[in-house]
């Protein structure tokens, strides 16, 4: 901190600007500076061109002696420091000091210069200080100065987006002050620190991510899936034959185990029933399509089979793959779209969190033919516990445990789609297909709640 | 504008009469969060036992060693004992702090070292010509003032003051208010028993003490 006496000093009578210390402090002076230290933390002030120690004119503290600058308007530089700051006791940083900021006086200017930090351009004339150090929420680099895009500003309480919004924060609860809705929003599971990931991402995120593919996608391991990968994540360019390509060291959307099915009727193992999955236009078009059970369609037990796709967040782009502990915002939201005919297919937003993972307690069901779009804000809905096993992705609806809401999510991890065909009625002619068309999720970032992380697919086949 | 001074007692018991009495329901609505925001922050820029740090504007000048008396109101809404002032409102409110003040309170303290830029109100500027009359050369609070609160906050200390613009003339650019303006208080304050400080202090001539404008910056 530098302070420095006004030329606009006035009212009542102002002489002096002196430097207190409080008298139990314990002074040490060195090389014009002043030295105290109090348990573990520390302080050191220089008036620039010098100092004498005297009592105050009409001393309301007698025996209490004050820095006097020798110069009226000389700058006051103030240190502090403590363990928690790095120093390992009083004499590293004394030493810090002494050694390590170099202050220099030009005409109407003090430089101070410190190793590692960006100089500061105190002007004794009253100029706006300059400091160059490419922070953009450095209230000095604001334009104009001081006026900073944040009414508030530190790890507790931000503004918003919207300058109407106020975020109070501890932990992973977070508290939207909403002075445009004129209400107070509670919203659990935020993230903590995204560092420089963060800030990688939304530089360089776009909304949407369109991926497409040629001839019939095999997510089976007989095709080469990660060179034709729809790929999650956000911001890159087809090539110029129009194809998208997968960025370096990433893969494409994994399927979950495969695919299971169960014959709930019958010890006979069905689980080489799947006839194909694929992207496809045939049927529906553009679609990632799984079906199945051709060869035993003639049965007269009730059958089963589930698909569930995801994205991992090591597929995440921009930083995000590293970012810590990913959530859903108060705004955030995933949207499906499903195509899951043949009577009693249903469609749910898979997530995982750390190593568990959850379905949405929302689900589309569907109808003959028909399809349709879930759209979930997750933060704000509630999820099953789901434990998939490796061939077994049912989902047991009959059951389905206690619910779980989506705001204890904070450490997202994958995120996904289930869909299943439970007791399919196997004497039917019918092949029971699971399509999804479009996939899209979004993060909300959670110190502005107004920047976004959006991902997704859209099935497409050229 | 009285930011963190010992006359903020004034504008909360208003505040409070507002939440408790108002007979709007948004007025009543909006005066919670207007206080709830003003106790978190309070709550992140003080010490355990509710001494601010950062800047301050009229500071008893006669003892800067002495706790404000606006401590002692903070504390009665956290059951920390605590005293009224002026007005009984501050124990008779219905007012509960919310959560987050009260942890911050609680553990702030324990919290790594943090930053703190809070803009605040203050700034002044002449009226405009739509107030030519009957405002007469009566200066306003303009709603995007240049004052930041800035106040880097650790276990041991704190350290800050108030950022503002300054130069020589009354010309409508860092110009505040007669009361942000008066008796500032801002530099180190220690997290020890006593919260020994070292502080800018600006010395008068009169024996009666009196007050100091723009003292310095």
């Amino acid at each position: 901190m530098v302070a420095q006496k006004t030329d606009r000093a006035n009212y009542l009578y102002m002489e002096r600007l002196l430097v207190y210390l409080s008298p139990a402090l314990a002074l040490t002076e060195t090389n014009g500076w002043v030295f105290t230290s109090t348990g573990d933390a520390w302080s050191a002030v220089k008036a620039v061109g010098g100092y004498s120690w005297g009592a105050a004119s009409h001393d309301k503290w007698p025996g209490t002696s004050l820095l006097i600058p020798t110069d009226e308007y000389a700058p006051l530089v103030f240190f502090a420091g403590s363990t928690h700051d790095g120093f390992a006791d009083y004499a590293a940083f004394q030493s810090y000091v002494l050694n390590d900021i170099v202050m220099q006086e030009n005409t109407d200017e003090l430089l101070i210069q410190r190793t590692g930090k960006a100089d500061v351009q105190f002007f004794t004339d009253f100029r706006e200080p300059v400091i160059n150090d490419g922070d953009a929420d450095n209230p000095y680099n604001a334009s104009p100065t001081l006026r900073t895009d944040y009414t508030y500003d530190s790890p507790y309480l931000q503004t918003g987006a919207r300058r109407s919004e106020v975020i109070a924060q501890w932990g992973e609860v977070r508290w939207v002050y909403d002075f445009e809705a004129m209400e107070i929003r509670e919203v659990g599971g935020i993230i903590l620190d995204f560092g420089g990931d963060y800030v990688s991402a939304i530089t360089d995120a776009t909304s949407t991510v369109n991926a497409a593919t040629t001839g019939d996608y095999d997510f089976d391991g007989s095709a080469d899936d990660t060179a034709r990968s729809v790929t999650f994540g956000t911001v890159w360019s087809p090539t110029t034959s129009g194809n998208w390509t997968t960025p370096a060291g990433k893969s494409g959307p994994k399927l979950r185990y495969g695919k299971s099915v169960a014959n709930l009727g019958s010890a006979t193992d069905p689980s080489d029933s799947f006839k194909y999955d694929r992207i496809t236009n045939s049927s529906v078009p553009n679609t990632v399509q799984v079906s199945g059970f051709n060869d035993i369609n003639s049965s007269t037990t009730l059958m089963s089979m589930a698909s569930a796709f995801y994205y991992d967040k090591a597929d995440f782009l921009n930083g995000w793959e590293t970012a810590d502990d990913l959530v859903f915002g108060v705004t955030g939201e995933i949207s499906i779209d499903f195509d899951i005919d043949r009577g009693v297919g249903e469609g749910r937003a898979l997530v995982r969190n750390g190593t568990d993972w959850y379905l949405s307690a929302d689900a589309l069901i569907g109808a003959a033919a028909d399809g349709g779009t879930l759209t979930i804000s997750p933060a704000m809905s509630d999820f099953y516990a789901f434990d998939p096993t490796a061939n077994q992705l049912l989902f047991d609806t009959d059951t389905p445990g206690a619910l779980v809401s989506g705001s204890t999510l904070t450490n997202i991890t994958a995120i996904g789609l289930h869909m299943q065909h439970r007791n399919y009625d196997g004497t039917s002619a019918f092949i029971p297909y699971e399509f999804f068309t479009g996939f899209s999720a979004t993060i909300e970032d959670p110190v502005t709640a107004g920047e976004w992380y959006r991902s997704g697919v859209n099935v497409s086949r050229l | 504008m009285e930011v963190g001074a010992q006359y903020a007692k004034y504008s909360y018991a208003v505040l409070f009469n507002l939440y408790d009495l108002s007979p709007d329901p948004e007025i009543r609505a909006l005066a919670k969060m207007v206080l709830d925001i003003s106790f978190i922050e309070e709550g992140e820029i003080s010490f355990a036992d509710g001494f601010r740090g950062g800047g301050k504007s009229r500071y008893p000048r006669s003892d800067l060693d002495a706790s404000l008396g606006w401590m002692q109101h903070k504390d009665l809404f956290y059951g920390d004992g605590g005293s009224a002032s002026h007005s009984n409102v501050f124990e008779t409110s219905l007012y509960q702090v919310p959560d987050i003040a009260i942890v911050l309170r609680e553990y702030g303290d324990n919290e790594a070292p943090f930053l703190m830029r809070n803009r605040v109100l203050g700034e002044s500027v002449k009226p405009s010509q739509s107030f030519a009359t009957g405002a007469g050369d009566t200066f306003y609070i303009a709603d995007d003032s240049a004052l930041i609160n800035y106040c880097w906050k650790t276990p041991d200390y704190m350290i800050g003051s108030t950022l503002q613009l300054l130069d020589d003339a009354d010309d409508g650019y860092g110009d505040d208010s007669g009361i942000t303006r008066q008796d500032r208080w801002g530099g180190i304050v220690f997290n020890d028993a006593a919260h020994s400080k070292v502080l800018p202090w600006a010395e008068v001539t009169s024996p009666t003490g009196g007050r100091v404008h723009n003292a310095y910056w």
